[in-house]
């Protein structure tokens, strides 16, 4: 196994063993490669690299430094990029001092942890952000543990790489038994800058896809289908000018895609010893790109999402969306290298590691699934649940302004798509729709019961271009906590939002309105418990990011409903989340797709 | 060029524009010092849809051109847009068929509203004769993907005309475009200087192959047919001119 398959990369072999060498510990101090990224792992073999709390200072610079051996300038975060793995213990107090080494102001925000409201640093909620070459002191009581990230907050920064892995050790013993870890950090690199793709992406629509339909797809489909049925599909996307490959705004056309700062040529390889139990901490840390992870040849079991312990899943693919963390245990058990595999969503590229007993060795790499067109469901036709809600709640003139029948909301007649009655809210039967969840019994004042999961959800449905009869793939219906959470109220009252968007101005928003046009935050009285139901108008995915506060994902689960700080919601999707509002201060709340959030998918949640 | 109607249309938009950014609140109760979570720029965008080099089978070539540029934020912007031609070997310089500064603002998802002055004659010469115009345009992007310009002129004489605009981008590989492209012209009253009769006045029609080597940077080859009608054809055959002609283009789509 030692010699490699290159299906993509035409690397001559001896490419491929300078490739290997690379790899090496050697080369690991040669450049900005963390020292995290050690192919040992966190077993305390080569513990250099890592910021051990609770006492920790970082410095923020913008240096020279090659990304996926090209000419780079990103920004290093005590001289690596991306920064170090910061590891604090459960039950401390955190002092981190962050130093603008920058021209610009900079930002550093701990996602995912609970703490004070002045130190989840996002300039303009939190705090004032830390000017050039001033230091800022973050200190918080550290309450939580598992694995995590810490990011800018500041405009486009964390496209350069102003990110690094942040995770907690638990005080008490957690569910699960493992021999060694390794932390996988997942980017997406681009050498064109964040402002110029910001601005390809509002200049110009499909600007980075190259997976587009074409006359030669319309053929290959009129001989799969029949004339009328693609016509007819043909002409209801075009009615609606969107494109059903549209599944990532900015691809592999401009992205590499790094695995601990490595790019798939590079193979950052993690080490195992046979037999041996690895935890993998999987972070999605890049900008822009959902990632389908996988190793081929090993089942891996999911023991936590977004640092939170969850029954264990045994699955052989999971999706990653943008900002979530989950926590994997795989025991390879062959003296032979396996491929750490992270497709990005709408196949346009990957990062790739290695998972081998010794270095230099490489695994066959996956052939990449072929881009999805999206169907049915991206068009908003979950159900119809808030068709009429949403015409309702907002201004006509919203509505239409800003697109929200971008997702279909008006332009189109669902009844007649569907060929179903929109009547009612809830309480329909949504039997004739795959994958819809079957309708609960309504309580008195109206509300679903706890944990149960909205009609229009698909949480038992892994989403865009996963075939679950491939192999087993991880659903958010599969997340089920180890134990109730602390708040066992049911929600006092319900708060929706709509994500909502226009595709080719890209502008993006809540509720039809960025946020420079809203007036005011979105209000949680302190301590009430609320349910946030989250419906996407949109055919995008967007990852829907509470700081300050758990949202715990009623996915079905009853009692035993995860929680997350990171919600994926699919196109056309409607999920819920209960939340106890119990952080009092101002709070960011927004899309972590870089680029959607910057473009004014944004909002304040002021808990008072 | 008239300088007083121009400082006037830029004045309005520009008014219109701080207008706009003076209704943006920060949306929740920061101290005033603390910069704000999400800043949205204005930017701007030129697209030159056409510059190309035509040759006709009749008549003269010419080097032709089609360019937008904007200004602004998602909802409310200002365009200039301009399209002209120098036809070669006629010693005269080139000429604007129009040239236009109009104050834009998205109504819909799809379609910007827009209105401001226009220009048609020559560049800096009087090789042309000259008019302005009162212009009201709706740019957008129609059901079906077709690009769509609709105009109305009132001419500084009175004289109404509209024109119709329609792109459709047929993709046959992921960078190779078939382009067909239709332009309609109308008038509502003669305007025999401009060599413009009452009535549909013209149509021209066209098919371009584009190849993106980047997005921004585009030649194509392409070829036309138009022909004119009525009494814009009368005064035409009057002026010896042909009434109807067809051609092969070669030019650059570019953006920024």
């Amino acid at each position: 196994m030692t010699t490699a398959k290159h299906p993509v990369f035409p690397l001559t072999r001896r490419q491929v063993l300078k490739g290997g060498s690379a790899m090496g510990l050697g080369a690991m101090a040669l450049g900005l490669t963390p020292a995290w990224a050690n192919p040992w792992g966190q077993s305390a073999v080569y513990p250099q690299g890592t910021e051990h709390g609770p006492d920790v200072s970082l410095a923020i610079r913008r240096e020279t430094s090659p990304v996926a051996g090209k000419a780079a300038r990103p920004i290093s975060i005590n001289g690596t990029s991306p920064g170090p793995l910061i590891r604090l213990r459960e039950g401390e107090d955190a002092v981190l001092r962050v130093t603008n080494l920058l021209e610009e102001p900079t930002s550093i925000h701990w996602h995912g942890l609970i703490l004070p409201p002045e130190m989840d640093g996002v300039p303009g909620v939190s705090f004032a952000g830390i000017a050039p070459g001033e230091t800022f002191t973050y200190r918080f009581p550290v309450r939580q543990s598992g694995t995590y990230w810490y990011h800018s907050h500041s405009g486009l920064q964390e496209q350069l790489g102003h990110a690094g892995p942040l995770i907690i050790d638990a005080a008490e013993r957690e569910p699960f038994r493992y021999d060694r870890e390794h932390v996988l950090l997942l980017t997406d690199w681009s050498f064109e800058d964040p402002a110029t793709i910001f601005h390809n992406l509002k200049t110009g629509e499909g600007y980075y896809n190259f997976q587009e339909r074409t006359v030669a797809d319309f053929f290959a489909d009129v001989e799969r289908n029949g004339f009328a049925d693609t016509a007819a599909q043909r002409a209801m996307w075009a009615q609606m000018r969107m494109s059903s490959r549209d599944i990532a705004d900015v691809t592999g056309s401009t992205y590499t895609y790094l695995m601990n700062g490595q790019s798939p040529q590079q193979n950052w390889t993690a080490l195992f010893k046979p037999g041996e139990t690895q935890r993998l901490r999987i972070i999605n840390g890049s900008a822009m790109t959902y990632f389908d992870v996988r190793i081929p040849g090993l089942t891996m079991t999911v023991v936590a999402a977004d640092g939170q312990p969850v029954q264990p899943v045994p699955v052989e693919e999971f999706r990653i969306g943008i900002a979530e963390t989950y926590d994997v245990l795989v025991t390879p058990e062959a003296d032979t290298a396996y491929t750490l595999f992270a497709e990005s969503m709408d196949r346009s590229g990957f990062a790739r590691g290695t998972l081998a007993p010794r270095l230099g060795m490489a695994a066959a790499i996956p052939v990449r699934r072929r881009i999805a067109d999206r169907g049915m469901e991206a068009m908003g036709t979950h159900g119809g649940m808030d068709m009429s809600g949403m015409v309702d709640k907002q201004s006509m003139d919203h509505a239409r302004m800003r697109g929200s029948d971008l997702a279909g909301g008006q332009n189109m007649d669902h009844s007649e798509m569907t060929g179903m009655n929109h009547a009612g809210m809830q309480g329909m039967e949504h039997g004739n729709m795959a994958g819809k969840d079957k309708m609960p019994p309504r309580e008195a004042d109206g509300m679903l019961p706890v944990g149960v999961a909205q009609p229009g959800s698909r949480l038992d449905q892994p989403g865009i271009g996963i075939d679950p009869r491939e192999r087993r793939v991880l659903v958010y219906r599969d997340l089920k906590a180890i134990r109730p959470w602390p708040d066992r109220r049911p929600p006092g009252r319900e708060l929706e939002l709509h994500l909502t968007g226009n595709m080719e101005r890209y502008m993006w928003s809540f509720d039809g309105k960025k946020f420079s046009e809203v007036t005011g935050p979105i209000h949680f009285e302190k301590d009430e418990r609320l349910r946030l139901i989250l419906v996407n108008d949109t055919m995008m995915e967007h990852p829907i990011h509470l700081h300050g506060m758990w949202m715990e994902l009623e996915n079905g689960a009853g009692e035993l409903i995860p929680r997350k700080h990171t919600l994926n919601v699919k196109p056309g999707e409607r999920i819920s989340a209960l939340v106890t509002a119990d952080a009092e201060g101002s709070w960011a709340f927004h899309c972590h797709l870089l680029y959607h959030m910057d473009a004014g998918m944004f909002r304040v949640v002021k808990v008072a | 060029m008239n300088p007083k109607i121009i400082a006037m249309a830029i004045g309005t938009s520009l008014v219109m524009l701080a207008a706009t950014s003076l209704q943006a609140e920060d949306g929740y109760d920061a101290p005033q010092d603390w910069p704000s979570p999400i800043v949205e720029h204005s930017r701007g965008s030129l697209l030159v849809d056409r510059l190309e080099y035509a040759t006709p089978d009749k008549g003269e070539d010419a080097l032709v051109w089609d360019f937008r540029a904007w200004y602004g934020g998602d909802v409310n912007r200002v365009y200039l847009k301009g399209e002209g031609e120098n036809v070669q070997g006629d010693d005269e310089a080139a000429e604007f068929e129009n040239l236009d500064l109009l104050y834009s603002r998205l109504i819909a998802p799809f379609w910007e509203l827009q209105g401001g002055i226009g220009y048609q004659g020559g560049i800096a010469t009087d090789d042309h004769p000259e008019r302005y115009f009162g212009v009201i345009t709706l740019q957008g992007f129609a059901p079906y993907r077709f690009e769509t310009d609709l105009d109305l002129r009132v001419s500084d004489e009175g004289e109404v005309s509209a024109g119709l605009e329609g792109e459709y981008d047929l993709r046959l590989t992921q960078r190779t475009y078939l382009q067909p492209r239709v332009e309609i012209a109308v008038a509502g009253d003669d305007v025999p200087e401009f060599g413009i009769g009452e009535g549909i006045n013209a149509i021209r029609t066209g098919l371009r192959l584009r190849y993106e080597m980047t997005r921004k940077f585009a030649p194509y080859l392409g070829a036309y047919w138009e022909k004119a009608y009525g009494e814009t054809a009368d005064l035409a055959r009057a002026e010896g001119e042909d009434v109807e002609d067809t051609g092969i283009v070669a030019g650059l789509r570019l953006w920024y």
